[in-house]
């Protein structure tokens, strides 16, 4: 595990490649979610959020609300949350790269590629993708 | 709360003026073994937005001589640094420090230029 003693969230964090345990892309950091702890003190992070959902918000105005909105649209939940990854599973730290400790399968942030795949490409005519 | 809700607030200094935009934030890892966790430190924060567009400040802007040195200049005298224990309230997108930005450290200062 190299994680190190101080991060800085734009530098080494924010929009960068998510890779599983096996160096698999499976996203990008789009927001990170903090926690205040309850006996004071300073906002400690607790997850790393992926997918439309977290960009969004993040992006703001009316780029972000239409990012939003489409992923709303396909997403098959009524009240899709963005994909939160706990940081107790980030291992390492590399340039440009944040690895997990989980395969891509497990980490749920393929959920709209695969929703996608299956209901919009696959149906079409010669997409080469089986149904 | 989310790390997109601090960024690019605007930041007021104990005088009540907007002296910048937050564009990072600094976490530092307290603790030990299962407990240990990456806490808020400070808040880097410039005024205009060519500074966190340009991400210079960390001395990863390798030549030209002058543009590297112009920016490194704009690092130390246009970016600052608060620790979190000086925010005193989150109002909306502002965020209020309770000291004068005279008094905050560079980023330069806080980074080291690496």
């Amino acid at each position: 595990m190299t994680m190190p003693p101080t991060i800085d969230i734009g530098r080494a964090l924010l929009d960068r490649l998510v890779t599983d345990v096996d160096g698999r892309p499976l996203g990008r950091v789009d927001d990170i979610e903090l926690r205040t702890p309850e006996a004071g003190g300073p906002p400690v992070i607790e997850a790393i959020l992926c997918g439309p959902m977290a960009l969004g918000p993040r992006l703001g105005g009316r780029v972000g609300t239409w990012w939003l909105s489409v992923g709303r649209r396909l997403r098959p939940e009524s009240n899709p949350e963005p994909v939160r990854i706990p940081l107790a599973l980030v291992t390492e730290l590399r340039p440009g790269e944040v690895r997990l400790s989980i395969s891509r399968d497990d980490a749920g942030t393929l959920q709209l590629r695969d929703w996608v795949l299956d209901k919009l490409i696959a149906p079409l005519p010669g997409s080469g993708v089986a149904t | 709360m989310t790390v997109a809700e601090l960024l690019a607030c605007e930041v007021v200094d104990a005088n009540g003026d907007v002296v910048g935009e937050v564009h990072d934030l600094r976490f530092e890892r307290r603790g030990a073994g299962a407990a240990a966790g990456y806490h808020l430190h400070y808040l880097m924060f410039s005024s205009g937005s060519v500074f966190r567009r340009l991400g210079y400040g960390y001395g990863e802007m390798k030549g030209p001589w002058a543009l590297m040195h112009a920016l490194r200049w704009l690092a130390a005298h246009r970016g600052w640094a608060v620790g979190w224990e000086h925010v005193t309230r989150i109002e909306g997108r502002r965020i209020h420090i309770d000291m004068p930005v005279s008094a905050c450290r560079s980023i330069l200062d806080l980074t080291g230029g690496d």
